[in-house]
C-alpha cells in the first residue's frame, strides 16, 4: 500500500496529539463534528492520502510525502459507510506490517454521535488509566523511600574502608609545586554570584567531586581595602555550582586560605573548574600564587599567567575523603568532630624527590628508588649507608611513618635502621647523630629477612615548613651484611587537624545539590579565621 | 470540547527551524525511559531542537504509554514513532529518516539511548563543536561518563583514525552532522549483537571523514551488570570480524601503515651528538628518502613523559633507538636503515633492552651479517642498563618511561617483564660498504644520559607529581603496532612500508648467502621497477647477505631477516616433511617474518624453502604471492634432488598466485608434482629454448592492483 500525506502534515503525524483518522471517498467533504484532531484517507494518484479534512486534494502543486512508520497516538480508524471499508482494512493491514502486529487502531463503523461516544468512553478510560498510573507511582515511590530508610547504604568506598578496618582522614591526595609567581584577583562590583564570563580567575581543578573535602589556596598578598574574596566550585558538565565561598577581605591573610565543604562531595561530576573574583573597594587587591602547570598545561589557569617560565597554574592543594561523611572545621559546626590527626601518603611522585645522603663505592646496586615507592637502601660494610627524601612546605607535621624489611631472604646478619626528620638546614652526619633534628625512630634492629618493621619518628609540636626525611642503615656486628638487601616503603605523614585543617577556614553549608554558604555563618566562619 | 487538540497547536507544526534531533529508540527499557526523555527535553540551547522516539516494536505496553504521554505533553518537540521491531540500528535510521524528512534546516542527530542520560548543556555542545569544524568533521563525541557501576573514559585528545580501528573512541552517543547523513551513512540493521555504534562511524572514516572529541559535554552512560555492551562484549570476535568485512579497506595492512603515519612515528631515533630526536615511520619515504621530523631533546622528553598522563594515541613513538648520526647517516645512505629498525624492533619485543656493536669494513662489495646473544635468559634478576660501549641502544619506548617512573634516582635496575624471554639482546652487525664512516661507541652512554634528563625532569613536581592527580588514564599510554595489528591481524607488528604516490611495492625474498638468487633477485628487480613496481630486497635466513652499489641503487631498501636472531634454535623440535620433502620453516619467528612481508603488495619468493610457510597468511592479507624455482638457483645446492626443492613448494601451491619455473626442466618438475598449469608463467628473461609447451607458457605479467 502506497501512503502519503502532505509535506507540512508529515512532522505532526508523530506527535502526540491523539487523532482519529476518517476513512471517506474522496467526493465525501463532511468528517462530522470530532472532538479530537481528524485526518482523513482517501484515494489519491493510485494510492490513499492522509490530510486533514479541509486538504484540496486536487492541489498537484502540493507536495507529498510516503509514510514508512503509522502515524502516532492514533485512537480509532473511522470508516464511513461500506464503500470504504476495504480501504479501512488495506490501511489497517499496512499499518499490522509498518507498526508491527496489534500496533493498529481500532476500526469502528457507525455515525458520528456512536464515534464521539466511543471516543468518549476511551478518554474516561485513558482517565481511570492515569489515575491508576499516579496511584502505583506513589506506592513505588514510598516502598523505595520506605527500603532507604531501613536498610544502610554505605558508599563503595566506605565499604572498601571497613573491609580495611581502617580509620580514614582526610587525605592530601594532591599538591601542586611551591609558588614561583602570582596574580592578582579581579574585582567585580556589587555582590553577584561568581558566573562564568565575568572577571574571574578559572582554575580546573584535577580532581572528580565524589570525595572532594577541601581545597587550600594559596594567598601571595592579602588585599587592602573593603570587600570580600569569593570563590565558587562548578561542576562543568553538569553545569551546577557545588560550592561557594565569600570571605572578607580582612581575614584573607598571606599564606594557604582553606576553603572547606562541610561533607566530603558525594556528587559524581567529572569536570570542576573553581572561579574566582573579589567583591569591593581596594587600594590593593588580593593575590593567589601561582606554580608551574608543568606538564599537563591543560590544568593552567585562566586568564593565562606564567609561572617558573611556563604555563602557570594556582598553587593549590586538594583534600579528598569519604563521600558523605563530615568534616566540619571545629566541633561547634560539625556533628562529627574532625579527628585529630590527617595523613598524608606519600606516594611516588613526592618519593622521586629521594636522594643518596653519603656517596659510597659498591660492586652492586645499595641505593635507588624501586618500583611502588619502595627505596633500597643496602647497607654496607663499615659505613652507614643513608639516604635523604626532601618535602617543601607540609602542614602541621606531627609523625612520619614508614616501615623497612630485609628482602632478601638468605640475609642470616641483623640490620639495624632509622628514621629522622629533620629541618632542611641540618646536615646528614647530624641527623644521624641526631643533632638539631625535629624527630628520629633511633635505630631499630631488623633480624629476620621479609619480617617488615614500622618505623615512627613522632614530633613534639607540629612542624610548618620545609624538612627531610633521613633513613639510615648499618650493620651492627661489623659483618659484611651479606644478602642485607634493605627496603624502605609505606611512607606516611601525619598531620595535625588543628594546624592544617580546621585553622583559617572558609566553611559551605549544604542546601541540596549545591552549597552556599549562609549569612549568619559567613561571620562566624570569618570570625574563626 | 471540539476545541481542544482539533489541530496541532501553533508551535507544534513550527519544525521549520530544527537545527538538531535527539533520535530515543526504545525497547524494554520503559521503566528507563522517562529519565533519558527527561534529560533530552531538558536541554539549554539557543537554537529550535526536537526529540523523536522510536519504539522498536517493544512487547512492553508501558513503553508505548510513557512515549504517547510525553508526546502528548510536548507536542512539537517530541515526535513518536511505533514500528515493527527491527533491532537498535532499524529503529536509529528510522529516527534519521524521519528527522530528514520533517525537519528541512536539519544540522546533526543527537543519539540518545533509552536508558542513558545527558546533562543540560550536552546538545549545545556538541553543535557547536560540529559547526565549529571543517567539513570534513563528520561527527562529534563525548567522553563516556558511566553511571551504575561507575566509570570513566576519557576521549579527548586529538581524534586518531588509527585508534577507531581497534577502539570504539565514539561512543553511540554522539552526534552526526547532517553533511554525514546527507553521504549515506546509516546503522547497519544486520548487526544486532552490538557494535553497531562503531561501525556506523567506519562508515565516516572510509568516506574521509572524521570525529571530534567534544570535553565536558555532559554524556551519562548506564553501566549495569548485564547489558547490551556485556553481551557485545562476549561475542566480540565475531562482531569484530563482521566489522572489518565491511571495511576492508580501512582494515587493509596498507592502510594501516598509512594510519599510523598520518598519526604519528613509530620509531624515535636519538642522535645524541646532534642532540635531537629523529622520528620516523619508513625511512625511505619521501623524496629525501626520509619521513622524519626532528624534535629537541626537550620537546622528545615533554612528549614521552605526557604519553602516560593523557590521552593523544600514537603521539609518543613506540620505539626507541639511539645511535650517533654518522651511522644513522650511513644506514640512510646504504638503504639500510629502514631494515636495521626493524630488526632493532624485532629484537626489542624479545628483550628489554637491545645492544648493538657495528663493526665496519670499506669494500666495493656491500656485505651485512647479524648475529645475536641473549643474555638473563627466563632470568628474573634485576639488571643494570647496558655499558662498556654500543654503537646502538634500543628498547620499546613504554620501558625506558617505566623505568624513569619506578626508578627516577639511584642506579636503575632492569626487571624482566614476564612477557619478553630475555633481559637483554646483545648483536653484533658487520657491515661492509664503500667509503670510511667512523662510529662513536657511546650509544648506551647517551641512554643513561637520556634516562638521567627524563629522571631528572620526572623528579621535578611540576612533573612527576601530575601521576598523583586523579584524571583518568584509560587512554593514555605509548602506543605499540601490536595494538591495532594483533587485533585486526594477529600480526605483533608490520614493517611500515609506505609506498610512494601511487607506486606498488614488492619484496623480494631471498636467503643471505645465495650470490645466484641475489642476482636473479636483482634482475627481477629492475624488470618489475620497468612496470612501475618499487622492488624491496629481504635477506631472509642466516649468513652474511652481499650486494653490490648498483643492487643497492635498484632496491627500495634491503630488509634483513636473520633467523634465528636473538633466541637460540631449538634442535629437537618437531620438522615437518611432506611426501618425504623436509619443509623448513621460521618457527617462533614466523608471525615477525608475516609482518615483514604483510605491507608489501607483492612478494616473490626467489626458491625459499623457509618463506612457504609464510605465504597463506600473507594472501588472505591481500598480498599477491609468486614463487621462483630454477635449476639456475641451485636447484640441487642444499643437498636435495631438483624435484625436493619444487615438491617443497608443491606443499604450499595453493598459497601461491603464480609459480615462475625459470627452466624448461624446472616447467616438467612442477608439473610432474602438480603444480596447476594455470599457475606457471614464463618470464620473458630467460631462454626458451625448442620444446612447444614450455615456449607455449603464458609469459609472466606484474598483478593489477586494486
Amino acid at each position: 500500500m502506497k501512503l502519503s500525506a502532505p509535506a507540512t502534515l508529515f512532522a505532526s503525524l508523530y506527535d502526540g496529539t491523539p487523532k482519529v483518522i476518517v476513512v471517506r471517498r474522496t467526493e465525501d467533504a463532511d468528517t462530522g463534528a470530532l472532538p479530537m484532531r481528524t485526518l482523513c484517507l482517501m484515494r489519491h494518484d493510485g494510492g490513499y492520502l492522509l490530510c486533514p479534512p479541509e486538504f484540496d486534494a486536487t492541489d498537484d502543486t502540493v507536495p507529498l510525502r510516503p509514510l514508512a512508520v503509522p502515524p502516532a497516538n492514533v485512537w480509532c480508524l473511522w470508516a464511513r459507510g461500506e464503500a470504504v471499508k476495504g480501504d479501512a482494512e488495506r490501511l489497517l493491514a499496512w499499518w499490522n506490517e509498518a507498526g508491527g502486529a496489534g500496533s493498529e487502531p481500532v476500526l469502528r463503523t457507525g455515525s458520528a454521535m456512536d464515534i464521539q461516544r466511543a471516543l468518549l468512553g476511551q478518554a474516561l478510560d485513558e482517565i481511570g488509566g492515569l489515575h491508576r498510573r499516579n496511584q502505583d507511582i506513589q506506592r513505588n515511590l514510598s516502598t523505595l523511600r520506605e527500603e532507604w530508610g531501613q536498610a544502610a547504604r554505605l558508599p563503595p568506598e566506605a565499604v572498601e574502608l571497613l573491609d580495611n578496618l581502617r580509620l580514614s582522614p582526610p587525605r592530601l591526595v594532591f599538591a601542586t609545586p611551591k609558588p614561583a609567581g602570582a596574580m592578582p584577583v579581579p574585582l567585580r562590583h556589587g555582590r553577584k554570584t561568581a558566573t562564568a564570563g565575568t572577571a574571574e580567575i578559572v582554575q580546573r581543578v584535577p580532581m572528580w567531586a565524589r570525595g572532594l573535602v577541601g581545597i587550600d589556596l594559596h594567598v601571595d598578598s592579602a588585599p587592602k581595602g573593603g570587600g570580600f574574596f569569593a570563590a565558587a566550585l562548578h561542576a562543568v558538565d553538569s553545569g551546577r555550582m557545588l560550592a561557594e565561598w565569600r570571605i572578607p577581605f580582612h581575614a584573607v591573610r598571606e599564606g594557604w586560605l582553606p576553603l572547606r565543604l562541610p561533607t566530603a562531595c558525594e556528587r559524581m561530576d567529572r569536570t570542576l573548574e573553581l572561579r574566582i573574583g573579589a567583591v569591593g573597594v581596594v587600594t590593593e587587591p588580593p593575590r593567589l600564587s601561582l606554580s608551574p602547570a608543568g606538564l599537563l598545561d591543560e590544568f593552567a589557569v585562566a586568564p593565562p599567567a606564567r609561572a617558573g617560565g611556563g604555563a602557570g597554574m594556582l598553587s593549590l592543594r586538594l583534600w579528598g575523603g569519604i563521600p558523605g561523611v563530615e568534616y566540619g572545621p571545629a566541633s561547634h559546626l560539625a556533628a562529627h568532630p574532625l579527628p585529630d590527626r590527617l595523613v598524608w601518603p606519600l606516594t611516588e611522585p613526592v618519593l622521586a624527590q629521594v636522594r643518596k645522603g653519603r656517596d659510597h663505592k659498591a660492586t652492586f646496586p645499595w641505593f635507588g628508588l624501586l618500583r611502588d615507592g619502595r627505596i633500597l637502601l643496602h647497607p654496607l660494610y663499615g659505613e652507614k649507608t643513608s639516604a635523604c627524601i626532601p618535602l617543601d612546605d607540609v602542614p602541621g607535621v606531627v609523625a612520619v611513618r614508614g616501615h623497612a624489611v630485609i628482602e632478601d631472604p638468605r640475609c642470616r646478619t641483623p640490620i639495624a635502621c632509622k628514621l629522622v626528620v629533620a629541618p632542611p638546614s641540618v646536615t646528614v652526619d647530624e641527623a644521624e647523630r641526631e643533632e638539631g633534628i625535629l624527630a628520629s625512630s633511633g635505630w631499630m634492629v631488623l633480624d629476620q629477612p621479609r619480617r617488615a618493621l614500622g618505623l615512627a619518628a613522632a614530633l613534639t609540636t607540629p612542624w610548618q615548613g620545609a624538612m627531610v626525611v633521613h633513613l639510615f642503615t648499618d650493620i651492627p656486628d661489623g659483618s659484611y651484611g651479606l644478602y642485607g638487601r634493605t627496603v624502605f616503603f609505606d611512607f606516611e605523614v601525619e598531620i595535625d587537624a588543628g594546624t592544617a585543617w580546621a585553622a583559617h577556614t572558609a566553611i559551605t553549608h549544604s542546601t541540596g545539590g549545591a552549597v552556599q554558604i549562609r549569612d549568619s555563618e559567613r561571620s562566624e566562619a570569618a570570625g574563626s579565621t | 470540547m471540539s476545541s481542544i487538540c482539533l489541530n496541532p497547536p501553533a508551535e507544534a507544526r513550527d519544525t521549520d527551524d530544527v537545527r538538531a534531533a535527539i533520535v530515543v529508540p526504545t525497547y524494554k527499557h520503559s521503566g528507563l525511559l522517562a529519565e533519558a526523555l527527561d534529560t533530552a527535553l531538558a536541554q539549554e540551547t539557543d537554537f529550535a531542537y526536537a526529540v523523536v522516539v522510536v519504539n522498536d516494536g517493544c512487547p512492553f505496553p508501558e513503553t508505548d504509554r510513557v512515549c504517547r504521554e510525553f508526546a502528548a505533553a510536548n507536542p512539537g518537540r517530541l515526535f513518536y514513532l511505533h514500528k515493527r521491531n527491527g533491532g537498535l540500528s532499524a529503529a536509529r535510521n528510522s529516527g534519521i529518516a524521519f528527522a530528514l524528512d520533517a525537519f528541512p534546516a536539519l544540522e546533526a542527530v543527537y543519539f540518545l539511548d533509552s536508558d542513558n542520560r545527558i546533562r543540560p548543556h550536552l546538545l549545545q555542545r556538541m553543535l557547536d563543536a560540529l559547526r565549529a569544524g571543517g567539513p570534513e568533521v563528520g561527527w562529534a563525541y563525548p567522553d563516556v561518563d558511566k553511571f551504575g557501576f561507575f566509570e570513566f573514559c576519557d576521549m579527548s585528545g586529538p581524534y586518531s583514525p588509527l585508534e577507531h580501528l581497534f577502539r570504539n573512541v565514539s561512543e553511540a552517543g554522539s552526534m552526526a552532522s547532517r553533511r554525514l547523513l546527507d553521504a549515506g551513512l546509516r546503522f547497519d540493521e544486520a548487526m544486532r549483537q552490538g557494535s553497531e555504534d562503531w561501525e556506523f562511524w567506519l562508515q565516516g572514516l572510509e568516506r574521509g571523514f572524521r570525529g571530534v572529541h567534544v570535553p565536558y559535554s555532559g554524556f551519562g552512560y548506564r553501566r549495569r551488570g548485564e547489558s547490551m555492551l556485556t553481551e557485545s562484549e562476549r561475542d566480540y570476535r565475531p562482531i569484530l570480524t563482521h566489522i572489518q568485512g565491511r571495511h576492508p579497506k580501512l582494515f587493509a595492512v596498507k592502510a594501516i601503515a598509512k594510519a599510523e603515519a598520518a598519526v604519528g612515528r613509530r620509531y624515535a631515533v636519538y642522535l645524541p651528538d646532534k642532540g635531537v630526536v629523529r622520528c620516523v615511520t619508513d625511512p625511505t619515504e619521501g623524496g629525501q628518502g626520509e619521513d622524519g621530523e626532528d624534535l629537541p631533546l626537550a620537546d622528545f622528553a615533554r612528549c614521552i613523559l605526557r604519553a602516560p598522563e593523557r590521552p593523544d594515541y600514537a603521539g609518543c613513538p613506540g620505539h626507541l633507538t639511539v645511535m650517533d648520526s654518522g651511522l644513522y647517516g650511513l644506514l640512510l645512505r646504504q638503504r639500510l636503515l629502514q631494515g636495521v629498525l626493524w630488526t632493532l624492533e624485532r629484537a626489542a619485543a624479545q628483550a628489554m633492552v637491545v645492544s648493538g656493536r657495528v663493526t665496519l669494513e670499506v669494500g666495493e662489495t656491500c656485505a651485512m651479517e647479524w648475529r645475536g646473544t641473549a643474555i638473563g635468559l627466563d632470568d628474573t634478576q634485576p639488571t643494570p642498563l647496558p655499558s662498556g660501549g654500543a654503537d646502538v641502544v634500543a628498547l620499546e619506548t613504554r620501558i625506558l618511561l617505566d623505568l624513569v617512573r619506578s626508578q627516577p634516582t639511584g642506579a636503575p635496575e632492569l626487571e624482566r617483564d614476564y612477557i619478553k624471554p630475555c633481559v637483554e639482546a646483545r648483536l653484533d652487525l658487520r657491515l661492509c660498504v664503500p667509503g670510511p664512516v667512523a662510529v662513536a661507541r657511546t650509544a648506551d652512554t647517551a641512554l643513561a644520559s637520556l634516562y638521567e634528563a627524563l629522571a631528572a625532569q620526572w623528579s621535578d613536581k611540576a612533573v612527576g607529581g601530575w601521576a598523583s592527580a586523579q584524571i583518568d588514564r584509560y587512554r593514555s599510554g605509548v602506543a605499540s603496532p601490536r595494538d591495532v595489528c594483533w587485533q585486526v591481524h594477529q600480526l605483533p607488528s608490520v614493517l611500515p612500508v609506505l609506498p610512494k604516490g601511487n607506486g606498488r611495492t614488492a619484496a623480494l625474498v631471498v636467503e643471505p648467502g645465495a650470490a645466484e638468487k641475489l642476482d636473479l633477485a636483482m634482475r627481477l628487480a629492475g624488470w618489475l621497477r620497468g612496470q612501475g613496481w618499487e622492488p624491496h630486497l629481504v635477506a631472509m635466513g642466516s649468513g652474511t647477505v652481499r650486494w653490490s652499489q648498483e643492487a643497492a641503487d635498484l632496491f627500495g631498501s634491503i630488509i634483513p631477516f636473520p633467523a634465528p636472531l636473538v633466541l637460540p634454535e631449538r634442535p629437537l623440535t618437531r620438522r615437518n616433511a611432506y611426501l618425504g620433502t623436509p619443509v623448513p620453516g621460521l618457527r617462533e619467528e614466523e608471525d615477525m617474518a608475516a609482518g615483514t612481508l604483510a605491507a608489501f603488495d607483492l612478494v616473490v619468493t626467489i626458491q625459499h624453502g623457509p618463506a612457504h610457510s609464510l605465504m597463506g597468511r600473507l594472501r588472505k592479507l591481500g598480498v599477491t604471492t609468486w614463487a621462483v624455482l630454477g635449476a639456475a638457483l641451485g636447484l640441487a645446492e642444499e643437498g636435495r634432488a631438483p624435484a625436493d626443492v619444487v615438491n617443497a613448494c608443491a606443499a604450499f601451491e595453493h598459497a601461491y598466485q603464480t609459480i615462475v619455473p625459470l627452466d624448461a626442466r624446472t616447467f616438467r618438475l612442477c608439473q610432474a608434482l602438480a603444480l596447476p598449469l594455470d599457475k606457471l608463467r614464463r618470464w620473458e628473461g630467460e631462454e626458451v629454448g625448442d620444446e612447444a609447451d614450455w615456449r607455449d607458457c603464458p609469459a609472466l605479467s606484474p598483478p593489477a592492483v586494486s
